[in-house]
């Protein structure tokens, strides 16, 4: 019996122990001087604030009104989520391509001219960096000064950032995507964008298209959020309950953003089986 | 199903995904009507950059 015992022991339980007890002793100052006190949240007298708080939220708000505005709302967010991923696409696509190390010719050799190759992936690679590192509050914020209160300056939000993100995601596709069948077109004499539709994208579809209809769904998310800063949308809504001090409102706005992302997450299951 | 029926089975759904996806972006741009001529007038650059500075 302790023979069998023996035998069905994790041979590698006491180095996973040890790990988990060196992730916690570090972690745990780390937790401290954050200034994370997870106790706090059920002192009773915390308790009862956001026992209050939260009874205001209900019951959520069914008036006919507010539900019209809700619906246009929501196609709205819906809409500016999905033109900024069209144009983030629009930006990503050629980026990707032009920093995707596995296309460029000297891959396969050495050739005429290897420096401008080099000089164009790391233009672009800087390029996407830049795009990315700004949040898109801030690319909304600048954008509403311009063309003012509405859904354009979300838009263009969206697009940037999400291009930036986009084609550095969609160029670690590629590069971590066999690279054999493209080599072997490009060693042949074909295109690089010969090489990329028949040599690339074959392997990698499912990868990158799963990860755009992810980011689509992170832009629902992000279009809410950029409505406080005035780009129209659910969070415009939500900022003016919010400022109404109409809790049946905003837990309405809550409840709407929720089956939002349960649709997202459905169409984006969907789109997975079907395109991939 | 045969091997060939189920193949144009589902390459009609992937045409049919990319045909909806191609009217859900257009559809949003009409819908929002968005005009990003704003953005090249003198008076929205300036006011950006006076945001970036």
């Amino acid at each position: 019996m302790s023979a069998l015992a023996a035998a069905q022991r994790d041979p590698l339980a006491r180095r996973r122990l040890g790990l988990a007890i060196s992730a916690l002793v570090v972690l745990w100052p780390l937790a401290r001087l954050a200034g994370i006190h997870p106790a706090t949240l059920f002192e009773p007298g915390n308790l009862q604030v956001m026992g209050t708080f939260i009874a205001g939220f209900l019951p959520p708000s069914v008036q006919p009104d507010f539900l019209g505005y809700l619906f246009t709302a929501t196609l709205q967010t819906l809409a500016m989520a999905t033109a900024g991923m069209a144009l983030a696409f629009l930006i990503a696509a050629p980026l990707a391509f032009c920093s995707t190390r596995v296309l460029s010719i000297s891959a396969i050799g050495p050739a005429d001219g290897q420096w401008i190759g080099q000089v164009a992936r790391q233009l672009a690679r800087s390029l996407m960096m830049l795009l990315r590192a700004v949040p898109e509050v801030v690319w909304a914020l600048m954008f509403v000064r311009a063309l003012g209160l509405g859904p354009a300056a979300g838009v263009l939000a969206l697009a940037i950032t999400y291009g930036g993100m986009l084609g550095k995601v969609y160029s670690e596709i590629l590069e971590a995507t066999d690279a054999r069948p493209a080599r072997a077109l490009l060693q042949s004499g074909s295109g690089r964008v010969a090489a990329l539709c028949f040599g690339l994208l074959p392997l990698a579809a499912q990868e990158l298209v799963s990860y755009t209809v992810y980011r689509w769904e992170c832009a629902v998310r992000a279009a809410v959020v950029m409505g406080f800063v005035g780009a129209g949308g659910l969070g415009q809504l939500m900022d003016q309950s919010l400022k109404m001090l109409s809790g049946g409102e905003v837990s309405s706005i809550a409840l709407v953003f929720f089956a939002l992302v349960t649709l997202a997450d459905a169409i984006s299951y969907a789109l997975r089986r079907v395109l991939a | 199903m045969t091997p060939m029926r189920a193949h144009r089975r589902r390459r009609g759904a992937g045409l049919a995904c990319v045909l909806a996806i191609l009217v859900a972006i257009v559809g949003s741009f009409a819908y929002l009507a968005v005009d990003f001529r704003g953005l090249l007038s003198e008076e929205s650059r300036r006011s950006m950059a006076h945001f970036v500075v």
